[in-house]
């Protein structure tokens, strides 16, 4: 391709930069043990929550920060963030006509109207907006059929006895250093609980938007889904265009029963950095799914064209017997992105199954790398993976790398990897081209098919919204 | 009434000249064959006309329309009415050929200045034209030649100039690869298509496919060079004594 | 460390370079938090080596075997025994140590190679060197327990010349042994090399064997490596391709038994456009043998229309063996086309039945399809001798 055509293609703008303005209450800046107690004060938590945030910041304390990483950014000062930014409500809103209209215009201006009867049918919404929820949708409806859909801080008020059996079952503070991170200071987030045997009727959703200057944002996931029951998550990302780097730094925790079922799904696009490679979100997070029960199903599946770091490997442990994980993803850098991101699939169980298929597109001067781990331990007979990792490249500026690591422990185990790397050839756009596509659309047709079969595995809206992302963050003029 | 107009067309690739001064006119209505050896400049000349980048045109012009075309860009003759049949058409891995088709409508309907074509609409305008070159409508589900066998590439060529319908189309050696039921099948396709508004340059190695599309002119090209021009009687006549009478 | 202080009572200062040992020293012993070593555990007491001061008994009978073996017209086979040239051939000269460690990776082993060695031995081969069968035999004599022997040698191979070397690692002794050896190769314009590499013993041998590779345009690589027995082997293969045209083929099968410990950790560079190279190895794992591959191709920027492949295949054969595997691409350019795959299963029990079910017993239809297995890699050796070798050393194992 022509070095002019490159150029043309990689630069992208980014839709979703705007500011809300309102008002907002913070914490004093910085950490320490005071920070922690502040957050869990301001939240009324019960002291069961407090101790729980104590422990892993005092954890953390201990830790230093990992250095394996092939992503490079100067040293985060850790004491210059705000750890708590909330938009400052009265009260907690009763309905959602009660919500600020600036909040509302805000989710509405990133197409998500929190107005129940406006909303796509059958998504509900809960909305993160800082460190706390703004709305929840469709809370009564799926209360007919046991389901709980809540911000997180009102589980740990209203279901303790879930909170303290499942928060950090998964994830636990231990882990790493910006889970231990995590674990003291998160501020809100979502929570599911699926009960026995119920196939959730709705599509749930969280949109976690990050507005506040100079704030991090730390939200917590957990999701459980009982036996016998189904849950399809969504989760989409925004966040205004600011110089600085912020952080976000999120734990989400899957917790799949015998015979349930939960299907992850993530269209991740916080500001990725203007052209010159500033500002831009740092996006560390730590997801994983246990399939604890036999016969339990984890699949994530990740759209990734946002942030300027992406630091990342949803996971799925399989300790029940015939359980099966699932990984599917896109990550597409440009400008002077940088993602190591991937997936870790640790089979404990029998006859447990594991499918990654992951598709890097690298452009611009950014570095793409795809990280796994497929590990089959002593007792996990039976135990298959198939692992299909393709690289992209676009431009003679850019990284793709690969780094799968196999540990295989059992002797029946059959696990498969592949990996393939590309570009964009002529010879397609020449003949898209023939056709009277011009070379911008034409490339965005070639990577769109080129991400296909990971674009499938969501669903409906927020596979187009996917697929005009992709176009999008490689697009030349703004449309 | 002239649609082509080839003027003295030098092309050259890394450097090496491939066309040395290329003459031809192309009327409404018409048929010409394009015919020569391996190596002569056949497909660098179809390239060049529909815009490829590898190739540098040194001297010359080529109007069509009335309008120097060498200064635009690929797609933007193919919405002009110049269609180019691959002899290789690309394989493009995960762009289903119904998407892909009814984009590139599309884009010619926008430059045209008409509605663009909902999707039932298209669907049956297109279901319509796989039948023409008896194409299995499965594979317009399917990636865009992604794992078609050679013919069934060519009939997806023929296809997407069905649904186009260019003024001018070119058919780069689309009888290569082929055995006598598919060729029979992609020139039915064209001769429906043809009609005194549009106009075919068929490039071919040899004469077989000049007794299912007649060609009006035939032109030998060699070294890059026109070096005859006749009708198609000059085809059987290289039919029956091969190249060498003419260039010796 | 006993090792350093061993080697600092054992040698005179005047063959010893104290400053490396003090550096080996610092820098100390792989450990699973070096990411290279991370699967890769030291499973022979490696603190507790010294270097042997005593004499060469070349009356071994084991020695014996092997000079039989090469002395045939055209062999020119060259004895390494406990690090020391025993042999002269032609080509032989000695050079300035600096050019051939330049490439190595700076760790534990490297510095204690380069402290026992001041000076390394040299070959240069030209076209009047070839079509002679060079064998390189790297072994050791000595009557010690625990014994190391720092082995390195620097070759190249001059424009236009086609040349093919057979390397064998042993121990003559029933004696625990490990070797540290660096070789290096230079490829000049046009060159053709060839190298087979059979690592096998199963008298208590230790092996670290590193080989860097460098190419200049238009060269050709052919190197096989068999690792075949040993209680602790790791090979470290540098292939850099610094010309254009070039095509690197490396091949490798290892076979682990008992708890053997076998790693190949392969390294291409395609720093210069328009070459060519691929990785294509096989593994064995028995009994509570661990294997560890790593392989890794990194495309430069401007190596534009690179090809790099490699690939990976593994069998377990038992309930507590493993395989950790590492193909890794690292890729700056574009215009390229890389592709790797690997792979770990377990030999099919539907081909094993229809097997038995011709009346072959179960022992021999695993070890028939092992040998399927295996094959492949063994169909690209051309010198016959060395097949039927490696043949029977197979069928011994498996």
């Amino acid at each position: 391709m022509s070095n002019e055509l490159i150029e043309q293609i990689t630069k992208s703008d980014y839709k979703y930069g705007f500011v809300t303005n309102i008002e907002q209450e913070y914490a004093p800046k910085g950490l320490n043990e005071d920070t922690v107690r502040f957050i869990s004060e301001k939240k009324n938590e019960p002291a069961y929550m407090l101790e729980f945030r104590l422990k892993a910041f005092r954890f953390w304390q201990q830790m230093k920060h990992p250095e394996w990483q092939k992503v490079n950014f100067p040293e985060i000062d850790l004491q210059d963030i705000y750890y708590y930014a909330a938009p400052k409500i009265k009260s907690k809103p009763k309905s959602l006509e009660e919500i600020d209209p600036e909040i509302r215009d805000t989710y509405n201006k990133l197409g998500i109207p929190l107005e129940e009867q406006k909303l796509l049918a059958g998504i509900a919404v809960d909305a993160v907006m800082d460190s706390i929820s703004v709305a929840t949708t469709f809370k009564d409806k799926l209360a007919e059929v046991g389901i709980i859909f809540c911000s997180i801080s009102e589980a740990i008020q209203e279901y303790p006895q879930l909170i303290k059996q499942y928060l950090g079952s998964v994830v636990p503070y231990t882990d790493n250093y910006y889970a231990a991170l995590n674990s003291a200071v998160f501020s809100d987030g979502s929570f599911v609980y699926i009960p026995k045997g119920v196939g959730c009727p709705m599509e749930l959703s969280t949109y976690f938007r990050i507005n506040a200057a100079q704030t991090g944002q730390f939200e917590r996931t957990l999701i459980i889904a009982d036996e016998g029951s189904y849950v399809s998550y969504l989760e989409g990302c925004t966040a205004p265009m600011r110089d600085e780097n912020q952080l976000h730094a999120a734990v989400v925790e899957l917790y799949a029963h015998k015979n349930a079922e939960i299907k992850y799904s993530t269209v991740q696009n916080w500001y990725p950095g203007d052209k010159e490679g500033k500002g831009g979100i740092y996006n560390f997070v730590t997801k994983r799914g246990l399939c604890a029960g036999d016969n339990s199903k984890i699949s994530w599946t990740q759209v990734e064209t946002g942030s300027a770091i992406t630091w990342k490997y949803p996971s799925c442990v399989l300790k029940g017997n015939n359980s099966i994980g699932e990984f599917y993803s896109v990550a597409l850098t440009n400008n002077y992105q940088q993602a190591d991101t991937g997936t870790k699939m640790i089979h404990l169980g029998e006859n447990t199954r594991s499918r990654i298929v992951s598709k890097g597109i690298s452009a611009g001067h950014s570095d793409n790398s795809y990280r796994g781990l497929v590990k089959v331990a002593r007792k996990a007979t039976g135990a298959r993976n198939y692992t299909q990792c393709d690289s992209l490249l676009i431009g003679d500026t850019c990284g793709a790398h690969t780094f799968p690591y196999i540990e295989v422990e059992n002797q029946t185990a059959v696990v498969e990897h592949e990996a393939t790397t590309s570009k964009i050839s002529d010879d397609a756009i020449f003949y898209l081209n023939q056709r009277g596509i011009s070379t911008e659309d034409a490339v965005g047709m070639i990577v769109n098919g080129y991400a296909r079969e990971v674009i499938m595995q969501l669903p409906m809206e927020f596979a187009v919204e996917a697929q005009k992302l992709l176009a999008i963050s490689l697009e030349g003029s703004v449309g | 009434m002239s649609l082509l107009k080839i003027n003295n067309l030098k092309a050259n690739i890394n450097g090496t000249e491939i066309l040395h001064g290329i003459n031809l006119e192309v009327n409404k209505g018409e048929i010409h064959a394009i015919m020569g050896p391996n190596g002569s400049g056949k497909s660098t000349l179809a390239s060049v006309l529909a815009g490829k980048k590898e190739f540098e045109v040194t001297e010359g012009s080529v109007l069509f329309r009335n309008q120097n075309v060498l200064e635009l860009e690929p797609d933007e003759r193919s919405k002009m009415g110049i269609f180019l049949a691959f002899q290789y058409p690309v394989e493009i891995p995960g762009v289903s050929n119904m998407n892909f088709l009814r984009t590139a409508l599309n884009e010619h309907k926008k430059y045209r200045g008409e509605e663009i074509i909902e999707p039932g609409t298209f669907l049956k305008l297109v279901r319509e034209k796989a039948n023409l070159v008896k194409m299995d409508p499965k594979f317009l589900s399917r990636a865009v030649n992604e794992g078609f066998s050679g013919g069934e590439k060519k009939r997806n060529e023929i296809l997407q100039m069905a649904v186009l319908e260019p003024t001018l189309a070119i058919l780069d050696e689309t009888d290569s690869g082929l055995d006598i039921d598919a060729l029979r099948i992609v020139a039915e396709g064209v001769n429906t298509l043809r009609n005194s508004e549009n106009a075919f340059i068929v490039i071919t190695h040899y004469q077989r496919l000049l007794n299912y599309i007649v060609p009006d002119f035939v032109h030998v090209l060699h070294n890059g060079k026109i070096i005859k021009s006749g009708t198609k009687d000059l085809a059987l006549e290289l039919e029956e004594k091969g190249y060498d009478w003419i260039i010796n | 460390m006993n090792l350093i202080e061993n080697i600092k009572k054992s040698l005179s200062e005047n063959i010893l370079n104290l400053s490396d040992l003090e550096q080996a020293l610092k820098v100390g012993l792989p450990n699973p938090k070096t990411e290279s070593w991370k699967y890769t555990p030291l499973n022979f007491p490696i603190s507790n080596y010294e270097i042997s001061t005593k004499e060469i008994n070349s009356q071994n009978i084991e020695l014996f075997k092997y000079v039989e073996r090469f002395s045939k017209e055209n062999d020119i086979p060259l004895y390494l025994l406990n690090g020391e040239i025993l042999n002269v051939i032609p080509n032989l000269t000695k050079t300035n140590i600096e050019k051939q460690y330049n490439y190595f990776i700076k760790d534990f082993f490297y510095y204690l190679n380069q402290s026992t060695n001041k000076e390394i031995y040299s070959f240069v081969f030209d076209k009047s060197s070839e079509n002679k069968n060079y064998s390189f035999i790297v072994g050791a004599l000595a009557e010690d327990d625990n014994f190391l022997a720092n082995t390195s040698l620097s070759f190249v191979i001059k424009k236009d010349t086609e040349i093919e070397f057979d390397f064998y690692f042993t121990n003559f002794t029933k004696k625990s042994f490990l070797q540290n050896n660096y070789f290096s190769f230079k490829l000049e314009e046009n060159a053709k090399l060839k190298i087979n590499i059979l690592e096998d013993d199963p008298n208590q041998l230790n092996l670290i064997n590193n080989f860097y590779l460098d190419l200049s345009d238009n060269s050709q690589l052919n190197l096989s490596v068999f690792a075949i027995d040993g209680i602790f082997t790791r090979n470290n293969i540098q292939v850099d391709i610094n010309g254009q045209n070039c095509d690197a083929l490396l091949n490798g099968l290892y076979i682990g038994t008992k708890k053997n410990v076998v790693d190949n950790h392969i390294l291409v560079n395609h720093n210069k456009p328009n070459s060519h190279s691929n990785q294509f190895f096989k593994g064995i794992l028995e009994d509570k043998s661990r294997g560890i591959f790593n392989g890794k191709v990194h495309v430069k920027k401007d190596a534009q229309k690179t090809n790099a492949y490699q690939s990976n295949k593994n069998i377990l054969t038992s309930a507590d063996a493993q395989i950790f595997t590492k193909p890794e691409l690292e890729i700056y350019a574009d215009d390229v086309k890389c592709s790797h795959g690997a792979t770990s299963g377990f030999l099919q029990e539907n081909e094993m039945f229809y097997l038995m079910t011709r009346g072959i017993s179960r022992e021999q239809s695993k070890s028939l399809l092992l040998k399927a297995f295996v094959n492949e890699l063994i169909q690209k050796i051309e010198n016959s001798n060395y097949v039927d070798w490696l043949d029977k050393k197979i069928d011994n194992l498996i």
